[in-house]
């Protein structure tokens, strides 16, 4: 974040308009700020309110944690989203392969290395499906997705004939292994990644941040407000890691890991560019020698096999699975999407956007809570979110911000 | 004011405008404009693009306000046209709804017609659209037809008849019959020389010299910004001068002769073998590097399908395309707004898109730096303002969008590069660099194909033109024998 504050410094100065007009300025000016602010704006309100506790590492760790599977959904989503297309079957999906990834290993005694192959095997063929129906039947994607969603969920009900999945240990042809779920297991908060591992995601993170700074600050200046930046980053995240005695469970750096993967695919490689492309307009990207259909197809496996890790990680944490475990996942990982074209990039829907407005709305949530609102009203909130980001990006970066954007465009050139 | 404006050509006017200017920044687009409508006249508009057309046809809309100048409108000074249901304007694309009925398409947006409180007054709105159909000569029409059904003449007719309806008294046909099939356009012009007998005043902006002669009482040509001729239709017999008029003269010559350095065509890149799309063909076409080849036909013939067919974006509906090897294709879309820009990506990723495995480095990941430095290159070379690669493309004016467009195909380096209507919507300056571009390209052996339906583009590039009429290829020329007024014509 720090970075995006050097480049608005240094980008439009690097680049004067030669016509000697205005030089040429984004729509909303102050973009890069609107993530450290909302953070902060959350934070330092809550420290305020609720006390220097809500402030601890290890809780707000735990709330990732607790709702890595909703960040998961968002991911495959927002991937969508940027193709211009919708997946609303994300949550079935991952409610699927909960019961799957359980049932199988349990019920039916598979090995657990065959469950798992399974519960990926089904979300790509969900995946497949809907981009079956989108691509090749041309159903519109919001109503091709609304069935498709209720499909995979009433096969999790046909599955577990309409009740929850619980291990029974004695009668069970099978037993959940015990890196898949219980206290010792990867997908449990009590089995935290070493410190090796937790050091090696923060020198990523902060190289992945001096990249991108780098790629844009051109001047000897920005380069070392970017670096000094990143240093700074650096060492507050290692001070909090040490310091502040946090511990990393597997399933953060799961989800670090998913993220990063992800946006290396959407920022270097073509598929990723060709995927913004399709989405900003399928017609021009056609002409452009794209092949929409590939892509669009591609995004809904994507998000299918998202969804998919998201219910498999779902069932390990809970050792059991229960109907429409994930449903309540959909709204927030919509919010989370679309906070993404607030926060972080100019009006585009953004991979590392996403995890950091996931994030945003849980700890909104859980400040409540920890203020003694009650847990029920989530959803308000999640709901008013997602209104929210959608109002604000449209105010000011739809018809308007472009509007008077080209009107400074013109002068500029004029 | 009433002692100005009866100055001249007999008395107060329907409309007057006066020493109309209109500037953007320090560009002059419209400079001291004079225009006077009697009622009952049809007065042709014509210019060059860029000539400053459209920016009058605003501000007779009231979408502008001039900078300088007086309006009056039946003898009353206004400041401005907007919100005056007087003047009336139709777009080539009509802004009708095929799924209604004619009667909803001639209410629709009008004031509710009503004694019934919030109830519509369903009798009074059919009186009314029968009224409106009768005024344009259309009254055989039922108003329960479903606008749909109706020929292409038909529904400009209804267009016109709406505008009526709503009291307009001067109506401007923005090209309207550009898109026309040509019986059904001589048909439209015809019952609109009728309607005008009721006194309204019509201004008839086209392309076309034929239709101006055939339809209007006057002739007002603008070039850069000024007036340059405004006299009755019969007393402009000099087709020559005309063309001259309307096409620059001088000016585009220039561009012309730096385009056509004589470069001799190497081999066949690209052959279309009797090629049928979009209703056009067959066609026969042979592409050569180092050669220009236009084809030229109205929006709507198909000239843009065909293009695409050869660039490989479509796939014709027969006939077959020829290639030798596999040389790379690239594209210049029609309409850059539709099928052309990213509006919302950055100008930069607009660029590259199309050439994007040519950055890919380790693990075929992109070189970022690679791919900004090409597009950086692109954009100094084309001099596209501003220079911002990271600013969204849809902030940019349209030539510069287009400028996006031409680095987008450019940087693709390609063997065979397609161009439909390359300086679509573009000033003149921006539309001399193109010219000087596909120059350029032409000159480095690249084999280009010009699909317009722009007479200056085909003239001003191309080493053969093929024109297309009916959906034929009706002629091929030389572009070294063909004037501006044959080509003119044939359109």
């Amino acid at each position: 974040m720090k970075t995006r504050q050097a480049q608005s410094e240094t980008g439009p100065a690097a680049a004067p308009a030669d016509d000697g007009g205005a030089p040429p300025r984004r729509g909303l000016p102050l973009v890069p700020l609107i993530a450290p602010a909302a953070f902060l704006a959350v934070l330092v309100g809550y420290a305020l309110w609720l006390g220097g506790d809500f402030l601890d590492g290890n809780t707000r760790i735990l709330d990732l944690h607790q709702n890595a599977p909703v960040l998961l959904i968002a991911l495959g989503l927002v991937i969508c989203l940027i193709a211009g297309q919708f997946d609303l079957s994300v949550a079935s999906m991952a409610t699927l392969t909960a019961f799957l990834s359980v049932g199988l290993m349990t019920k039916q005694g598979w090995p657990p290395a065959v469950a798992l192959f399974a519960c990926l095997a089904v979300a790509v063929a969900g995946g497949l499906f809907n981009a079956l129906l989108v691509v090749g039947l041309r159903v519109n994607a919001f109503i091709a997705t609304l069935g498709s969603g209720g499909v995979f969920l009433g096969i999790a009900a046909v599955y577990s004939d309409g009740t929850s999945l619980i291990p029974d240990a004695g009668n069970d042809p099978g037993t959940l292994p015990s890196w898949f779920a219980g206290p010792e297991s990867l997908t449990s908060f009590q089995t935290k990644a070493p410190t090796v591992v937790v050091v090696v995601l923060i020198a990523v993170l902060v190289g992945l941040l001096l990249l991108t700074g780098f790629e844009r600050a051109r001047t000897s200046r920005g380069r070392t407000l970017v670096a000094a930046g990143c240093a700074l980053l650096a060492a507050v995240a290692l001070a909090i890691f040490v310091l502040g005695d946090v511990e990393v469970p597997w399933t953060v750096v799961l989800l670090l890991g998913v993220t990063f993967g992800l946006w290396v695919l959407m920022h270097y490689s073509t598929l990723g560019r060709h995927l913004y492309a399709v989405g900003g307009n399928a017609l021009a990207a056609r002409l452009a020698g794209v092949r929409a259909n590939r892509s669009t197809t591609f995004v809904f496996v994507m998000a299918a096999v998202l969804a998919g890790l998201a219910g498999v990680v779902l069932g390990g944490n809970q050792g059991a699975a229960s109907p429409g475990a994930a449903t309540p996942y959909l709204l927030p990982a919509f919010a989370a999407g679309f906070l993404s074209t607030v926060l972080f990039s100019d009006g585009r829907f953004h991979v590392w956007g996403t995890l950091l407005g996931g994030f945003l709305i849980i700890t909104v949530a859980q400040g409540l809570v920890a203020g003694g609102v009650p847990f029920t009203w989530n959803d308000v909130i999640n709901g008013l979110v997602l209104i929210g980001a959608v109002a604000f990006q449209s105010f000011f970066s739809g018809d308007r911000g472009a509007r008077r954007s080209r009107r400074r465009a013109r002068a500029a050139e004029a | 004011m009433t002692a100005d404006s009866t100055d001249r050509v007999g008395g107060a006017g329907l409309l007057e405008m006066r020493g109309i200017s209109k500037s953007f920044g320090p560009a002059r687009v419209l400079d001291a404009v004079d225009l006077v409508l009697q009622p009952g006249e049809v007065v042709g508009l014509m210019g060059a693009n860029g000539a400053g057309k459209s920016t009058l046809i605003k501000i007779l809309a009231g979408v502008y306000v001039a900078d300088s100048g007086r309006i009056s409108l039946a003898g009353e000074e206004v400041d401005s046209l907007a919100g005056h249901p007087d003047v009336g304007i139709v777009h080539q694309d009509l802004g009708l709804i095929d799924s209604q009925t004619v009667l909803d398409n001639i209410r629709l947006g009008a004031r509710r017609l009503s004694w019934l409180g919030p109830l519509l007054d369903r009798q009074g709105e059919i009186r009314a659209a029968q009224r409106a159909l009768a005024a344009v000569d259309m009254a055989d029409v039922s108003v329960f037809e479903r606008l749909g059904n109706l020929t292409a003449g038909q529904k400009a007719l209804v267009a016109i008849a709406r505008l009526l309806e709503r009291g307009a008294r001067i109506v401007v046909v923005d090209e309207t019959t550009a898109s026309l099939p040509p019986r059904d356009a001589r048909w439209f012009l015809a019952k609109l020389r009728e309607a005008t007998a009721r006194g309204t005043a019509v201004v008839m902006v086209s392309h076309k010299l034929a239709e101006i002669r055939s339809t209007a009482d006057r002739l007002v040509v603008l070039s850069d910004g000024r007036v340059v001729a405004d006299a009755p239709i019969a007393e402009l017999t000099d087709d020559e001068r005309l063309a001259r008029l309307l096409f620059g003269g001088d000016a585009e010559k220039a561009a012309h002769d730096a385009v056509r350095t004589e470069v001799e065509p190497g081999a066949t890149v690209l052959a279309l073998e009797g090629v049928v799309a979009g209703g056009a063909g067959p066609v026969d076409l042979e592409l050569r590097r180092g050669e220009v080849v236009g084809l030229s036909g109205r929006v709507g013939s198909g000239v843009h399908e065909l293009a695409l067919a050869a660039a490989g974006m479509v796939a014709p509906d027969a006939g077959r395309i020829a290639t030798d090897g596999s040389p790379r294709r690239a594209v210049l879309p029609p309409q850059r707004e539709v099928d052309g820009v990213f509006a919302e990506l950055p100008t930069g990723w607009n660029m590259t898109i199309a050439a994007l495995p040519r950055w890919r480095g380790v693990g075929r990941l992109l070189r970022l730096g690679r791919e900004r430095a090409a597009a950086e290159a692109m954009v100094r070379r084309l001099q596209v303002v501003p220079p911002d690669l990271d600013q969204a493309i849809g902030s940019l004016s349209g030539g510069n969008q287009q400028k996006a467009l031409f680095a987008r195909a450019m940087l693709r380096e390609p063997d065979v590069l397609v161009l439909c209507e390359p300086t679509r919507g573009v000033d003149l300056r921006t539309r001399r660099e193109i010219y000087r571009l596909i120059g350029e390209l032409k000159r480095d052996g690249c084999a280009l194909l010009v699909a317009t339906s722009d007479v200056e583009d085909a003239l001003a590039v191309c080493d053969r033109i093929g024109t297309i009429n009916d959906g034929q290829v009706s002629a091929w020329w030389d572009a070294e024998q063909v004037t501006d007024t044959t080509l003119a014509e044939m359109l």
